[in-house]
């Protein structure tokens, strides 16, 4: 016996989600509907979106179209700075966030660990992936690993504060949330200076692996929270996960809801010889 | 204190044995005279000098009287002929005195003096309920259960519709001690909360203490649930059972020796899987068939007891419980099973006249298993708690205005906390986890009833309570103290405090007192619970419309810290690093219960209103603060609860009873807005992310139902014709939820989808927005029983 249970209008709020980098600030603005209204809203533009840096030097971010809004921007490592957005009709939404320190890249070494086979077409290769940083930074509280080519790879956690986290995977990529079907977890390697992890790749028979292009980029502990809460998120709408509280998304914008990251990016490329 | 009483207290307690001669004391048990059971809770009074006192847990009273003076003692408990017996004591007398059973429940007249205990006892906030009363009530799927039968009183709110979750006066369902023949019983539910574990035919007693705990109980905050077996009946053989549409019963008790030992043994058997495998078994082959899961649950109670001499009693007994969900076919097998099991060995000895001791050692376990075979691979994941507790309780008469009691107890806890192991059949996948711990748990108590005037008495006592793990140690103490002042022979005035400790924690996945519902226990980051709960209230007896009528009122605040929540998001499930899911805070609860009885007369029952309020916040845990200065509404912070219960003698064979319960909705943590999650990295779908406010301001609707009930005695006309005949039998017919009322059972969200494409063409479906769905449990529910006792 299920019945429908009405709820009660709430007033809408602004969501932004932004990213600053060391050369841009992105700003993807939207508002909350009600849950019981049939059609979600998609950006909203003519949004007043400014930065506002440590100097208290303000710039408004223009918008590009579709509630997307952008800037060519230099911040500082270590640095707050403030993203506000304001339109008639809604409260105005503020959120902070610091730029961590650059990290680079100085060399990625793959090796091929095994192989099984899926099916009749298919193949899974196990890779094992060591970055070598160039320095170690203690002010770099997280790295977050990504494969941008290709797109689907199996992740571990590489949290480089010395605690291991469990669980957490790397979330900019949609595509890179999945388990190792054998149940083994790669252990992070805790050294700072290199990071270590492994990955999966599956490829159609009689094909290989050409190259990869891995993304690494200095975070820290709030996009660690947004992270495992996107990753949470995503099982307890598919029924993974059993949980004693609802999963929200993290949230670090006042009077309104989203999240504002700062982060520093690097990227490698490396051909993988047959 | 005034110094005056305080001297007082002191020259009694130190008195000798010289000047204890100008009184004499009339000791003994009382029992049932119709079967050997003890009468807790039996009334012993004198009215000529206004002085009485009650029988303890064990059956057991003392009473000091002046020497060689006449007077008239008067036993008496309710539902039983009252005795009078004439007393001159010249020395200290025992005197076993056996009741004499009422006609029937609504027929005795309950003497003034009945009411006038309860008048002038310290005990509040304590409920309690005779198996003869649920009998009469109106039962689900024709199972009486005590515990379903208590939560009608007021301040006792349930978990919801089809739970035996307890969350009274503002606490959670962890913080409930609940006891059965003196042996923990860690979950007390059969059927996810539908029935309880507690079989009516086999229960003697079952007390409910609310707040004002007496020093002997520890190690819950909230309320003490004590329930005691019957000892079996030692006068003759008999037995009863009942036959219903989901389960059947059966009770046997007869002496060993006769009025020296005897046993029971009592047991019942769901059988809906015997007819769900005769339905799949039909359904073989056919195509899509979903086969029907099994279930049932059983459980028995087993008890024996010696009367080894005059001074001596020894008790035996036993529970064992089982429930077993599963499925089973070629390639798929999933077994899912819970239970407790407890045991008790007790010693009563009394030294002599004054000074009566309890001995007792228990054994408790709970445990559930889930288990999962598929082809080539196995899944299994158990948690149990286990207890090994001694412990030790005296009763000193030490005068006539002083009653001492003081004892003390130990109990070892094991702890098996997700334990989780995994793999494939050839050994080449394997994994394993899970945590084990024990601790130590410890009290030491003592309590004096003390009656400093007429109309003052007062119970004052301290526990001290503590807790060791792995190099850990708690410890606590913990004042007791309870008044009452009666104002007049109708009306009095009472009032309490009590602070409690909580060494052990059940971790829940949900709201829902659920099987998987784990215990775990204090540890260096997991720091006891603690409440501290202030208690005013009064009683009153007066009549309306010639009417008998008992009121009482009770008001409450308590203070709770400690309380144990999870981080958002918390993985509860086969995580072996569970602390780091917990987060610490504090809370308190405020409100007021009045309630008005009717005991006699064709038509009895009561009527009860509660009114509370309860938060809980400023949760911090090992990640930082998590709700610093704020707090929330828990989920069963209900506002209001009423409970209307009445019984009705319509003739001789005709008897009903119904229940009415309304109650605020329970709140939910609902999202009150959605949106397009977009992360500007460049995700290639759009997801619907739920936008949530405060904590739980979602009131579901108000539950109400209506339960009615007939008896229908069967066999009246052989039973005239023939008054030894000793079987008797009756049918009753249950209506549940008589006006079909949809009352929420949970709420879960349903995300909607529809068809969209990816960047790459390729079709998916996205969702496109989440609704609240509400599942309602019971239907109109009808059931009919055959009940039968010889």
């Amino acid at each position: 016996m299920v019945i429908d249970v009405p709820r009660p209008p709430k007033v809408p709020e602004l969501v932004l989600f932004a990213t600053m980098d060391q050369r841009k600030v992105d700003v993807f603005v939207t508002e909350t509907t009600s849950p019981q209204e049939p059609d979600l809203v998609d950006g909203i533009d003519d949004v007043i979106v400014k930065i506002e840096g440590p100097d208290g030097n303000i710039v408004g971010i223009p918008n590009i179209q579709d509630g997307y809004y952008y800037i060519t921007f230099f911040p500082e490592s270590g640095k707050q700075y403030i993203l506000t957005a304001e339109k008639t009709g809604f409260k105005t939404v503020r959120s902070t966030a610091v730029l961590p320190p650059p990290v680079d890249i100085l060399s990625l070494e793959i090796e091929l660990l095994d192989s099984i086979r899926l099916d009749s077409q298919r193949v899974r290769f196990f890779y094992q992936f060591d970055i070598q940083l160039e320095e170690q930074n203690d002010e770099i509280e997280f790295y977050e690993v990504n494969s941008i080519f290709p797109a689907k790879v199996l992740l571990d956690s590489i949290i480089r504060d010395g605690v291991r986290y469990p669980d957490i995977l790397p979330v900019q990529n949609a595509n890179t949330i999945e388990l190792d079907d054998r149940g083994n977890f790669f252990v992070s390697n805790i050294d700072s200076s290199r990071i270590s992890f492994g990955g999966a790749f599956d490829l159609a028979k009689g094909e290989y692996l050409k190259k990869v292009q891995i993304e690494v980029k200095s975070s820290n502990a709030e996009n660690y929270e947004y992270a495992n809460s996107l990753v949470n998120l995503r099982s307890y709408n598919d029924g993974e996960l059993i949980t004693v509280n609802p999963v929200e998304l993290y949230s670090n914008v006042e009077n309104g809801k989203g999240f504002f990251s700062g982060v520093q990016t690097d990227t490698i490329s490396k051909r993988i010889p047959r | 204190m005034r110094p005056t009483h305080l001297f007082i207290l002191l020259w009694s307690l130190f008195a000798t044995a010289s000047f204890a001669q100008d009184k004499f004391t009339l000791s003994g048990v009382l029992t049932d005279g119709e079967n050997g059971e003890t009468l807790i809770g039996a009334t012993v009074y004198v009215a000529e000098i206004g002085e009485g006192t009650t029988t303890n847990e064990y059956g057991f009273y003392s009473i000091s009287l002046p020497a060689n003076q006449p007077f008239q003692v008067e036993f008496s408990y309710i539902g039983f002929q009252n005795s009078t017996r004439e007393i001159n004591l010249s020395a200290d007398q025992k005197m076993d005195i056996g009741l004499g059973e009422g006609l029937e429940l609504q027929e005795v007249v309950v003497k003034a003096n009945s009411y006038q205990e309860q008048l002038r006892s310290t005990e509040m906030s304590v409920e309690q309920i005779s198996t003869k009363e649920v009998k009469t009530l109106p039962s689900v799927l024709g199972e009486t259960d005590i515990l379903k039968v208590i939560q009608l009183k007021p301040g006792i709110p349930s978990g919801g519709e089809g739970t035996t979750g307890l969350y009274v006066r503002g606490g959670g369902q962890d913080q409930n001690l609940i006891v059965l023949d003196e042996a923990v019983v860690y979950n007390p539910n059969h059927l996810f909360g539908f029935f309880s574990t507690f079989n009516t035919d086999a229960v003697k007693d079952l007390k409910l203490y609310k707040g004002g705990f007496p020093p002997q109980y520890g190690g819950r905050l909230s309320s003490v649930i004590d329930v005691k077996l019957k000892e079996g009946n030692n006068k003759r053989f008999s037995g009863a059972g009942g036959l219903g549409i989901i389960s059947s019963r059966l009770t046997l008790e007869g002496p060993i020796e006769k009025d020296k030992s005897s046993f029971i043994v009592s047991g019942r058997r769901t059988y809906f899987d015997l007819i769900t495998r005769q339905v799949n078994k039909a359904n073989e082959g056919v195509e899509d068939n979903q086969p029907i899961p099994d279930y049932y649950f059983y459980d028995l109670n087993t008890k024996i007891n010696f009367k080894l001499g005059e001074k001596d009693h020894l008790y035996l007994s036993g529970y064992f419980g089982r429930d077993q969900f599963g499925f089973d076919n070629e390639n798929f097998n999933f077994g899912f099973n819970w239970g407790n099991v407890t045991s008790t060995a007790r010693w009563n000895h009394q030294f002599n006249p004054k000074l009566f001791s309890n001995t007792t050692v228990t054994f408790s376990d709970y445990r559930y298993k889930i288990s999962n075979e598929i082809v080539g691979f196995s899944f299994n994941l158990d948690s149990k708690i286990r207890d090994v507790n001694l412990k030790t309780d005296f009763y000193q008469n030490l005068n006539s205005k002083n009653t001492l009691r003081y004892g003390a107890s130990v109990t070892y806890h094991e702890f098996t906390v997700g334990r989780l192991k995994a793999g494939s059949d050839d050994g080449e996948i394997s994994f394993s986890g899970g945590n084990e711990y024990d601790g130590m748990e410890y009290g030491v108590y003592i309590s004096d009833d003390w009656e400093a005037s007429s109309r003052l008495k007062i119970n004052g006592g301290l526990r001290l309570s503590g807790f060791s793990n792995d190099g850990t140690f708690y410890y606590g103490l913990e004042p007791r103290v309870a008044a009452n002042y009666k104002v007049t022979n109708s009306f009095s005035l009472k009032g309490s405090y009590a602070r409690m400790n909580q060494y052990v924690h059940l971790v829940s996945n949900s709201g829902l007192s659920l099987p998987t519902d784990v215990w775990y226990p204090s540890t260096k980051l997991v720091e006891p619970q603690t409440s501290d709960q202030v208690a005013i209230g009064g009683s009153s007896l007066f009549k309306l419309f010639g009417t008998e009528l008992f009121l009482t009122n009770e008001y409450f605040y308590k203070l709770l810290d400690k309380q144990i929540d999870f981080i958002d998001g918390a993985e509860l499930f086969a995580n072996d690093e569970l602390e780091q899911e917990f987060v610490f805070g504090d809370g308190y609860a405020y409100g007021g219960e009045i309630s008005v009885e009717k005991r006699t007369g064709d038509l009895t029952g009561w009527i009860g209103y509660t009114y509370s309020k309860i938060r809980r916040g400023n949760f911090f845990g090992p990640k930082g603060d998590v709700m610093e200065g704020r707090y929330f509404a828990p989920r069963y912070d209900r506002r209001h609860d009423i409970s209307v219960v009445g019984m009705y003698k319509i003739n001789e064979r005709f008897r009903a009873g119904a229940t009415w319960v309304y109650g605020s909705g329970d709140l939910s943590w609902l999202p009150s807005g959605r949106f397009t999650f977009q992360d500007v990295g460049g995700a290639d779908f759009q997801a619907v992310v739920p936008s949530y406010g405060d904590r739980n301001t979602f009131r579901l609707p108000a539950f109400h139902r209506l339960d009615l009930n007939l008896i229908i005695k069967l066999g009246l006309k052989k039973k005239r014709e023939n008054p030894n005949r000793r079987w008797e039998s009756d049918l009753t017919l249950s209506v549940i939820n008589a006006y079909d009322r949809r009352n929420a059972f949970f709420i879960f969200l349903d995300v909607e989808f529809a068809e969209g494409t990816d960047n790459e063409g390729n079709l998916i479906e996205l969702p496109t927005g989440v609704t609240a769905k509400q599942v309602s449990l019971f239907p109109i529910l009808p059931a009919l029983t055959y009940n039968f006792k010889f």
